[in-house]
């Protein structure tokens, strides 16, 4: 297997991070072949990831190609230090979010912070308990529909934090650099984000998930 | 811990260390409070469901498409650009 038949990147190794970083320099000197070797080893993963923010196919697909144009135009600035994955999830970040329109959404999710609770400290309302488990839950249209809705309604930069930290399983560091956060400030939005996410869903499956059998 | 402090906790550190301090007290008012025990809950099946929910796979169409994209707006623009300075060389 040569250079250029190398698969996708996962699991990320450091014997793969090798391979990222000759194929970059070969990029570098102008081979066509070493970038589209990159391409076809990071093109799943900046598709997958640019879906799982924008929740639309097509979208994805064309921030898949906005990201490896931008990454070609970039590719003198890529230092190394950090992981090529790492950069490429920040240029795909920066893609959704210099599309983003800011809502004022951002002011309701700090109620998020804390639930309302009674004088004593108890919460004020009941939370009534979701009886099925996840894995009993068939995926259908309805579901995954209800879990599109949910997350366009986050500002573009809580789901980015959502989608890196609890779905793609980034730690806060890498996901505070790639949105050049402090970690402070992404755990906070990770904080309103899993509540709210909670809360737009709590409708659905609180109502014992009759919609979805 | 109160409920307050405890949803806090909850949200931040779904993925902390269980053997930690905020974790144990946690624990401990988990074990006491059946509305933030269900809250829990509740807040581990959503992030089963974002996880697990499914993503159209990326086709060989879409892959060729993006290949050509690339060639046609990044590596053959570079090449003509290339070509057209070195054919504008004034003559010696």
């Amino acid at each position: 297997m040569t250079l250029f038949e190398t698969d996708s990147i996962l699991p990320l190794t450091k014997q793969s991070t090798r391979i990222d970083d000759q194929l970059i320099a070969a990029a570098r000197r102008g081979d066509k072949r070493a970038f589209t070797a990159l391409v076809k080893r990071y093109e799943d993963m900046v598709y997958k990831f640019s879906y799982k923010v924008c929740r639309d196919k097509h979208r994805a697909e064309e921030a898949l190609q906005d990201t490896f144009i931008n990454m070609y135009k970039n590719l003198h600035a890529f230092d190394g230090r950090s992981k090529l994955s790492t950069w490429l999830y920040r240029i795909v970040a920066n893609n959704c979010l210099m599309k983003r329109r800011r809502r004022k959404l951002e002011e309701m999710l700090a109620s998020y912070d804390a639930p309302s609770t009674n004088e004593d400290g108890t919460i004020e309302h009941h939370v009534p308990r979701w009886e099925e488990t996840p894995a009993d839950v068939v995926m259908n249209r309805e579901l995954r529909e209800a879990l599109d809705r949910a997350i366009l309604k986050l500002p573009t930069d809580y789901r980015i934090v959502f989608v890196l930290r609890d779905v793609e399983g980034r730690s806060n560091e890498e996901t505070a650099k790639i949105l050049g956060l402090s970690v402070e400030a992404t755990k906070s939005r990770l904080r309103r984000a899993r509540a709210f996410l909670r809360d737009q869903l709590q409708p659905y499956m609180a109502a014992g998930l009759e919609g979805a059998q | 811990m109160k409920c307050r402090r405890a949803y806090r906790y909850i949200c931040e550190h779904l993925d902390a260390d269980i053997n930690s301090r905020k974790c144990r007290a946690i624990k401990k008012h988990l074990g006491g409070c059946p509305d933030c025990a269900a809250y829990l809950d509740s807040l581990k099946k959503t992030i089963f469901l974002y996880k697990h929910a499914p993503v159209p796979p990326l086709s060989r169409t879409v892959h060729k498409r993006l290949v050509k994209v690339i060639d046609i707006a990044v590596l053959e623009p570079k090449t003509k650009r290339h070509r057209s300075r070195k054919g504008t060389q004034p003559a010696r």
